[in-house]
């Protein structure tokens, strides 16, 4: 049996496309949010007020079970940020896992598998995995156009950034 | 409008991005009850129903 790929429509839920949303074939409403970190570098830097969190959120789960797996989501994710790169094409997305249920590594290997699988060639994606003081892990990951023009500024600052977490 | 103070330990920013990230999910629920979220579900069944769920 041939394995269904295919994004599902999303729709944009503000006219600055920040916010996205698309509704599975399980019924399960799903936001997909850039929201801007411009905290996350040196306010000097030209780039900083290019970055933004990216964040994926389940709305509506009206069966109230656990996501089952589903091979359309990664690509529909990978067509929502084409589009949000299409309007802001210097953007420097970062993608957090939350920890709070400690399935931090598992969500960060399924967006990792999502971006191997569907993600654009024209993008470059660092990983770093810092530990905070009380020794929890954070992966994140960070997302770039390989186009951007301050693309080793930015590689540089973001190993600034995790160099300073490992003082 | 907040005021963005510079922040450069590492371990706040962590810590903000995942304050954050709880708050966008805050936000999220919440705006899902409001008029423009719910014309925004709307335009999007209707795009289903014209067009198919798959792009």
């Amino acid at each position: 049996m041939e394995i269904d790929y295919s994004p599902y429509t999303y729709e944009s839920i503000v006219d600055d496309g920040t916010i996205y949303i698309f509704k599975t074939d399980f019924e399960l409403l799903y936001e997909i949010s850039f929201k801007p970190t411009p905290y996350l570098f040196p306010s000097e830097k030209p780039f900083a007020k290019d970055a933004y969190e990216f964040s994926i959120i389940v709305i509506e789960n009206p069966k109230h079970a656990s996501p089952p797996f589903d091979n359309r989501i990664g690509g529909t994710i990978a067509k929502i940020f084409d589009s949000f790169y299409e309007q802001y094409g210097n953007t420097i997305s970062l993608y957090i896992c939350a920890s709070h249920d400690n399935r931090q590594m598992v969500r960060f290997k399924k967006f990792g598998g999502w971006f191997t699988t569907f993600g654009n060639p024209k993008y470059i994606k660092i990983e770093a995995i810092p530990v905070d003081s009380k020794g929890i892990r954070f992966p994140l990951a960070l997302i770039m156009k390989y186009g951007n023009p301050y693309k080793n500024e930015i590689v540089e600052a973001f190993h600034d950034l995790l160099l300073s977490f490992q003082k | 409008m907040e005021n963005i103070k510079e922040i450069r330990n590492v371990d706040e920013i962590i810590h903000r991005l995942i304050a954050d990230k709880i708050e966008m999910e805050r936000q999220a629920r919440e705006n899902f009850k409001k008029p423009h979220y719910q014309e925004a579900i709307k335009r999007l069944n209707e795009k289903i129903r014209l067009n198919g769920n798959r792009l």
